[in-house]
């Protein structure tokens, strides 16, 4: 709590707060005029250098992913899908374009944490500081800065920046509304002081809602990760485990089950008939009290295995037949 | 082909988390998010008026072909050329300001820039003032006109990357050249005709071997490739061919690479639903991420205190919109003002 005093006192300091003297714009439910936004702008303007600075692109034979130095002695936060392999060779490429060698140290398959080390860091190593918490998580609602280099080093483009929101954060996971793309995995996920919280882990079919690895998902593997050892199981894999067994659905929670928002294309719920707007109220007759419960209960089914779904559409109770996919 | 292998390669760290995929009560409520309702009137203060002034709908027919901006109290809209590229220049509508329908005139085009401005025929106040994009910077909050329901409202998001040109991606046949090429053999062979395709289109089949492209001969696969590239898409070209004893000409025009390869997608497109036609072959963009629809290209771009300070001109994949800076469109009104005013003064 110290340090969240402290750093009210410095943006009360330095920033003019026109309606709650004592709250950071970021810090209220949401920005509620032109005043709050040019204060988050403010700030995200004012530790964005340094932490663009620190986004590297990592380069391993014909792929590519981002990476966040965090030490002079050149070490790199990345996810272990990225990195892959303990052992192999990884050319990082530093903002202003400089090319450095360096090699994968540890990854876990499951939570998607990796580390590359530099090997020949020079002096002016751009570094920015990491969350080295073993429990705690941000808050939700927190704001934060998601820096990548999608599809690679682009000279003319840059690094490339997102501002937004942490949707939620259980022990592994982080999820924020920063729109996110294939390679900026491996990126860093900032608060507003410029302190990693994240690394871009996996994009969601939902552009606004991505995942990113936890810094307490680093901290617990720590020695091993700098250990160079492949943790997990898929460990060496070069992929995080993924859900497996897929609906297709994308729900939230309703007084009376789980309410369909989306259906996705190919998914086994299109082809039974589901439907959005449609409340999911049971699979067999396990009952669906909320949209977690859902998700909990498709991923105990094996892909190919047929279940009945009984829902809510429009008052009236519907049963039908889905066979779940693998994803 | 070679291209295609590299980019999938490039793209493998793409991870797909489908799966009924929950919101629990942990989670930030859908309306304090960052596209949220909450922060949407805020962004709302800033610019839902002067969205509401020069923000217009385009209709070809009954069918919406996109956005437009009112740029000028003569009533000249700007709108992105290629979402009306294939409409009836007859059946072209507008929708606004307000709740007005009327019908539009093209003036001219820009296919640099892929702008197209048209004339509403009637005078109006767009009520805003143009703005400058030289600080515009990372992190800088940026706010869309956008429909809302029968009107038009805003999102916000902020300037991601640098201000910069983007490169043509240049137009394609629609065939592989998978088969032998080289002086020797006198040509490269077609070992697949893409369906629904340009050169399906024209005739061209399997096996044919193109040795000549608008009278220059080629007989290098990399060399052709780089030849049919260099032209954008919608011109034509002419493509000699020898099939069996004959030989002939065909006449080709060429094709958006990611409408005729849609199979080929990377797996960013294919996670990117519905994207910019042409999204490529820009001077100067500014790139945004503010989540729009292909059908919001054509629309204003404003800063914090409303000005205007760009065109909305293509969503490049699922999270990657470019704007036009306003400096580039006035630019280009000044440039085009004599034909502009010429295309008017024939009504």
């Amino acid at each position: 709590m110290n340090m969240r005093k402290i750093i009210c006192l410095l943006s009360l300091l330095t920033f003019w707060q026109p309606v709650l003297a004592d709250k950071p714009a970021w810090e209220k439910e949401a920005p509620e005029s032109v005043a709050d936004l040019l204060a988050i702008q403010k700030q995200v303007q004012q530790v964005l250098p340094k932490c663009m600075a620190a986004t590297v692109t990592l380069q391993m034979g014909g792929s590519s992913g981002s990476g966040v130095v965090v030490s002079k002695e050149g070490l790199v936060l990345t996810a272990g899908h990225v990195s892959g392999k303990p052992g192999r060779a990884v050319k990082i490429i530093l903002a202003d374009g400089r090319e450095l060698k360096g090699k994968a140290l540890g990854m876990n398959g499951d939570t998607d944490s990796g580390l590359v080390q530099i090997t020949d860091p020079p002096k002016d190593l751009p570094i920015v500081q990491y969350d080295k918490s073993e429990k705690e998580l941000p808050d939700v609602g927190q704001w934060c800065i998601a820096v990548g280099n999608p599809g690679g080093l682009d000279k003319d483009r840059g690094v490339v920046v997102r501002v937004g929101r942490v949707i939620s954060a259980r022990s592994d996971t982080i999820r924020t509304d920063c729109m996110l793309l294939g390679g900026d995995s491996g990126g860093p996920l900032f608060n507003f002081n410029g302190v990693v919280i994240g690394i871009h882990s996996r994009i969601s079919s939902r552009p606004d809602s991505n995942m990113h690895v936890s810094m307490p998902a680093f901290q617990s593997d720590w020695k091993a990760l700098n250990d160079s050892k492949a943790l997990g199981k898929r460990a060496g894999e070069g992929r995080p485990s993924l859900i497996r067994t897929w609906l297709g659905v994308y729900t939230e929670d309703h007084d009376e089950g789980a309410l369909v928002l989306e259906v996705r294309e190919d998914s086994p719920a299109l082809k039974a008939g589901v439907k959005k707007d449609d409340i999911i109220q049971k699979i067999n007759d396990i009952e669906i009290k909320n949209a977690r419960a859902l998700t909990d209960e498709v991923r105990k089914f094996k892909p190919e295995t047929k279940v009945r779904i009984t829902l809510l559409r429009a008052g009236k109770e519907k049963v039908m037949e889905v066979e779940l996919e693998q994803r | 082909m070679k291209n295609t292998v590299k980019l999938t390669r490039i793209y493998f760290s793409t991870f797909v988390v489908f799966a009924g995929f929950a919101l629990d009560a942990a989670s930030l409520s859908t309306k304090l998010r960052t596209d949220g309702t909450l922060l949407r009137e805020t962004f709302g203060e800033v610019a839902e008026e002067v969205a509401k002034a020069c923000t217009v709908r385009i209709f070809s027919g009954s069918k919406p072909t996109g956005l437009g901006t009112v740029i000028s109290k003569e009533g000249i809209v700007v709108a992105k050329s290629s979402e009306i590229d294939t409409a009836n220049p007859d059946s072209l509508k507008i929708l606004g300001p307000g709740k007005r329908m009327g019908r539009a005139r093209i003036l001219t085009r820009d296919p640099e820039n892929d702008l197209v401005f048209l004339d509403i025929g009637r005078q109006v106040d767009p009520g805003f003032e143009w703005g400058k994009t030289e600080g515009l910077t990372h992190g800088t909050w940026v706010l869309a006109g956008v429909p809302e329901g029968f009107t038009f409202g805003v999102r916000g998001g902020v300037c991601s990357a640098l201000t910069r040109e983007i490169k043509k991606a240049g137009g394609v046949i629609g065939v592989i050249l998978g088969g032998k090429d080289g002086k020797e053999f006198g040509g490269v062979e077609v070992t697949t005709v893409a369906s629904g395709g340009p050169a399906e289109k024209a005739g061209m089949k399997k096996g044919d071997i193109i040795f000549s492209i608008n009278g220059d001969d080629f007989f290098e696969r990399e060399k052709m490739i780089e030849k049919v590239k260099s032209f954008d898409p919608g011109t034509a070209i002419t493509v000699s061919v020898k099939r069996g004893d004959e030989e002939l000409d065909i006449e080709i025009t060429l094709g958006y690479r990611a409408l005729v390869f849609s199979e080929l997608k990377s797996r960013n497109d294919k996670m990117s639903g519905k994207m910019s036609v042409r999204r490529t072959g820009f001077k100067r963009v500014i790139q945004h991420e503010i989540l729009l629809g292909p059908s919001d290209m054509g629309g204003p771009l404003f800063d914090l205190e409303g000005k205007l300070i760009g065109i909305n001109i293509a969503k490049a994949n699922r999270v990657e919109f470019y704007a036009i800076p306003a400096e580039e469109i006035q630019r280009i009104l000044k440039e085009k003002a004599g034909e502009i005013a010429e295309a008017r003064g024939e009504n």
